[in-house]
């Protein structure tokens, strides 16, 4: 016998209030129905849980020191697209650091955000994949302009992220000449094999465009470069300055990939 | 008189340099192994350490070796390997006792670029219930025996880790992480970007395992939240899935194996781009009937299913590999 509450809410109902859920920011009274909702569906629940690791990714930003400086060069670039912003406001490498983490990870929250739920696996029959949509379940199949929306925030999400790649990467070539040997080939052997998982994604993207998965799968691929350059970069610095015991400590802030 | 917490901690530091230091058991010029042309020299330290304090080791270059036993003191022993007894003399092991803290760090020159053939050796004895921090840029790190919370970063060597009972963080650029016969009372994290990675034996609330190019494997492992992710690497799970436990394995280009028994229920939510899924378990699809099993059987690229009573999530996601629940 199924001792499962009834769900309360819908998927639709759930999604305005997911993000306050996720800050804890709602009372009692509005969390439980949306808690009821969550045991019990899939979609909202990995939501809710990709919400909180984009939290976390935001919080654990600062704690990696040699960052700032690498963003604050991403940000500048980021920052030559909104002219609004004062100059002099990115010359605190904190406020820059974080100012570049919220616009990529604004991004990728639009991203989710406006992906939606997925297909709900507790709903209607209807709603469950099929092979035929396994790798390209249309987002809001019934909303062209909401399809539409979500490509346009992918492709922003992708550029934003390959900007950053490719600023990242400005730093470690003309530098790989201060890591041993082998760590640098090591290492670069690693980023090609996160390029060729970034291609096929694409790749993907390109013959099915509403595949959930090829987009997951490109994100994560994006995330972990961003973070193995910025390791790399970590280590660069650390071994120009002679403080190699120092380099030891840096592997450790890598562990979220 | 009143003492400044400050003063005191620094009344009570001890710091110990050795190079040329009387207090350094010293054996230079005897060539080992096949190597003529090496030098050795050898160190030997013994310092307290109190209950719950803390050891920490930075080291360069050698492989290190930690074993966690009774008493109440650290017992170091060092060898270092290089040309000449030049420049053995020009690195030297720095050792400081503050407070709760016992820390270990091989100094080298600054600017010392010609000294990269010298490397440290360590074998240390520490009391179990210790808490343990090594740190590496070359070189193997053995740790056995440890109670107290452990973490051991290395950027290429190994990491191997038995009969620990509090490991929390462990972490290599380019070599395997082994972990064997071990527990965590919090989250343990393990990482290694090209290395292999493989869990046996081992408890803990949560794990998180990281890599890109390595391998994931764990086989008896108990935990009710692990989450594993890699590019190309394959990933084994195999251990009792925990009822309300979540299972997160994820590989972009890697195969993923889940071993799985039928005495706890299992809600399965499993999909690829290009691979396979398939089950030994026969999975009931939430909308009516069973999906289609068997060994080496294939099914579709997406699954959503349960088996029993569902208690356990188990969310899969490959990209291009192969995705297979087996029957345990």
């Amino acid at each position: 016998m199924d001792t499962r509450r009834p769900t309360t809410l819908s998927c639709e109902q759930v999604a305005p209030l997911i993000d306050d859920f996720v800050d804890e920011r709602l009372d009692a009274a509005a969390r439980e129905p949306l808690e009821s909702h969550l045991a019990e569906c899939d979609s909202c629940r990995r939501l809710a849980d990709d919400l909180r690791e984009i939290r976390r990714g935001v919080r654990a930003l600062p704690a990696h020191a040699p960052r700032p400086e690498v963003w604050a060069r991403i940000a500048q670039q980021l920052a030559a697209q909104t002219p609004a912003k004062p100059r002099v406001f990115w010359t605190s490498p904190r406020v820059a650091l974080a100012m570049a983490a919220v616009m990529i990870l604004s991004v990728v929250t639009s991203v989710v955000v406006l992906r939606g739920p997925r297909p709900s696996s507790q709903g209607t029959p209807a709603a469950q994949s099929t092979p035929a949509q396994t790798a390209g379940t249309p987002v809001h199949p019934s909303d062209p302009a909401s399809v539409k929306d979500v490509d346009e925030h992918l492709r922003i999400a992708d550029a934003n992220y390959q900007q950053a790649i490719t600023e990242l990467e400005k730093i470690v070539a003309p530098n790989q000449a201060a890591l041993d040997p082998a760590v640098a080939a090591t290492l670069q052997k690693n980023m090609g094999i996160i390029d060729s998982a970034i291609r096929e994604s694409r790749a993907a993207i390109q013959s099915q465009p509403t595949s959930q998965l090829a987009q997951t799968s490109l994100f994560d691929a994006l995330r972990q470069k961003v973070a193995l350059l910025e390791d790399t970069i970590a280590l660069i610095n650390v071994m120009r300055k002679g403080d190699q015991a120092g380099a030891a400590k840096l592997i450790g802030g890598r562990s979220k990939t | 008189m009143k003492t400044h917490p400050f003063l005191a901690i620094f009344v009570s530091a001890t710091v110990v340099l050795l190079a040329g230091s009387a207090r350094a058991a010293v054996t230079a010029g005897a060539p080992f192994g096949s190597d003529a042309a090496q030098q050795t020299e050898k160190f030997a330290k013994t310092v307290p350490l109190v209950k719950g304090g803390t050891f920490d080791l930075s080291n360069i270059s050698g492989d290190i070796i930690i074993t966690g036993g009774s008493g109440d003191q650290v017992v170091i022993d060092a060898i270092k390997k290089g040309r000449s007894a030049e420049e053995l003399k020009a690195v030297t092991i720095e050792v400081t006792s503050i407070g709760n803290r016992v820390e270990v760090r091989t100094r080298y020159p600054e600017n010392s670029h010609n000294l990269g053939s010298v490397s440290v050796g360590y074998t240390v004895a520490v009391p179990r219930a210790a808490a343990v921090i090594v740190k590496s840029i070359s070189g193997d790190e053995n740790i056995t025996g440890v109670d107290g919370e452990l973490q051991s970063n290395t950027i290429s060597g190994n990491v191997t880790v038995t009969a620990a009972a509090d490991v929390r963080s462990l972490k290599s650029i380019s070599g395997d992480v082994h972990v064997q016969t071990s527990k965590s009372s919090g989250a343990l994290a393990v990482s290694s970007i090209s290395g292999d990675v493989t869990l046996k034996d081992v408890k803990a609330a949560e794990i998180q395992v990281n890599g890109v190019s390595g391998t994931i494997k764990m086989d008896e492992v108990t935990s009710s939240h692990v989450s594993a992710k890699c590019i190309s690497g394959n990933i084994t799970f195999g251990g009792p899935l925990a009822k309300g436990g979540r299972y997160e394995l994820n590989s972009h280009s890697g195969d993923i194996t889940i071993y799985a028994s039928d005495k706890v229920g299992i809600e399965v939510s499993a999909s690829t781009f290009s691979g396979d899924v398939s089950s030994e378990l026969v999975l009931t699809s939430k909308f009516g009937g069973d999906t289609p099993s068997g060994r080496g059987r294939r099914m579709r690229q997406s699954v959503q299913g349960t088996f029993g009573d569902g208690s356990a999530l188990l969310q899969l996601t490959s990209f291009s590999g192969d995705i297979r629940i087996v029957k345990r």
